[in-house]
């Protein structure tokens, strides 16, 4: 298999924008550099580039959310997100994680977490409570991914920004929409008992 | 902070900090020193690298040295780093933590037979 070095180059430099931008502006040119030189290390040697690429990525995606979680838990992820769109972007749309991590769980009844959540054959109490949480958190996914277009600059102006709003209206129209339909079917099968209802 | 003071260091501060003692580098050049250092024992990833750098940079342990091309590599530029004195001191003083340990160790005859024989 042969891999484009540009591509590869571009597909982590892109990755490091997501990193917070104080982050990025003082350590991202050297972040790119030293990935190029492993890089070119791996490629002279002809072993496992593609296991070490991956690696790499995965490391340093996993270093993007840590500094994300950081910054949360120092206070100043409220400054971040209004001020960094993508900051806010990603940090949107990690709180539409928790419903694709537990639709994957019962879809793909990974065990053990699929018994921890559904213990009976049937959907119980803890699952409908956890359920309703993971799906009322993407909405607020939405707005926080938003949120640095509700901000009003300097200038008085608010600033527009494509992917933002993208993630925004799936997240806040897409939550809103399973909740409903759930919900709806939810109320019809276990509440009212309609027969054959799903 | 002085040496007795300092808090102890995390794995990677401490094999960064190791890997700065013997010189100015990159951050290519940390990773491959602590590559060595530890005997190829301890990889660390960009994440993991940088992440560390940052709160070492935010703690003063070490500092950014002038941008220059290595000379062994490629033509581009790039950013040096170094340990400071704090750096220095906080260094020493997990070294310090370290020979107490072993020291214990040996006291309790902790330490394997084939390493027994050396000690």
């Amino acid at each position: 298999m042969t891999y484009d070095r540009n591509t590869i180059r571009l597909l982590y430099k892109k990755l490091i924008t997501l990193y917070p931008r104080d982050y990025k502006e003082q350590l991202g040119e050297s972040m790119e550099q030293t990935f190029n030189d492993l890089f070119n290390e791996k490629r002279q040697t002809k072993q496992g580039l593609f296991g070490s690429v991956l690696w790499m990525f995965v490391e340093t995606a996993t270093g993007i959310a840590q500094e994300h979680i950081l910054l949360l838990t120092r206070g100043d992820i409220m400054k971040n997100i209004s001020t960094n769109p993508k900051s806010a972007a990603l940090i949107g749309f990690l709180f539409a994680l928790p419903f694709l991590i537990l639709n994957t769980i019962v879809g793909s009844r990974i065990e053990p977490l699929y018994s921890l959540i559904r213990p009976d054959t049937h959907t119980g109490t803890f699952e409908y409570v956890l359920l309703a949480f993971v799906l009322l958190v993407i909405p607020i996914g939405g707005f926080i991914a938003a949120r640095p277009m509700l901000r009003i600059g300097v200038n008085g102006e608010r600033k527009f920004y494509l992917l933002n709003t993208i993630l925004a209206a799936i997240l806040i129209a897409g939550g809103i929409a399973l909740f409903v339909g759930l919900g709806s079917e939810i109320y019809r099968c276990d509440v009212l008992q309609i027969p054959n209802c799903d | 902070m002085t040496a007795t003071n300092s808090p102890p260091l995390t794995p990677a501060v401490f094999h960064i900090l190791l890997a700065l003692s013997s010189g100015e580098r990159h951050g290519y050049g940390i990773m491959k020193q602590v590559e060595a250092d530890s005997q190829g024992k301890v990889t660390m990833g960009p994440g993991t690298l940088y992440g560390s750098l940052k709160r070492m940079l935010d703690a003063g342990l070490v500092r950014e040295s002038d941008k220059r091309v290595d000379p062994e590599m490629d033509d581009e530029r790039r950013i040096y780093y170094q340990i400071t004195g704090v750096g220095t001191q906080a260094l020493a003083a997990e070294l310090e933590r370290y020979k107490r340990i072993v020291t214990l160790a040996q006291e309790r005859k902790l330490y394997p037979k084939t390493i027994a024989y050396d000690v």
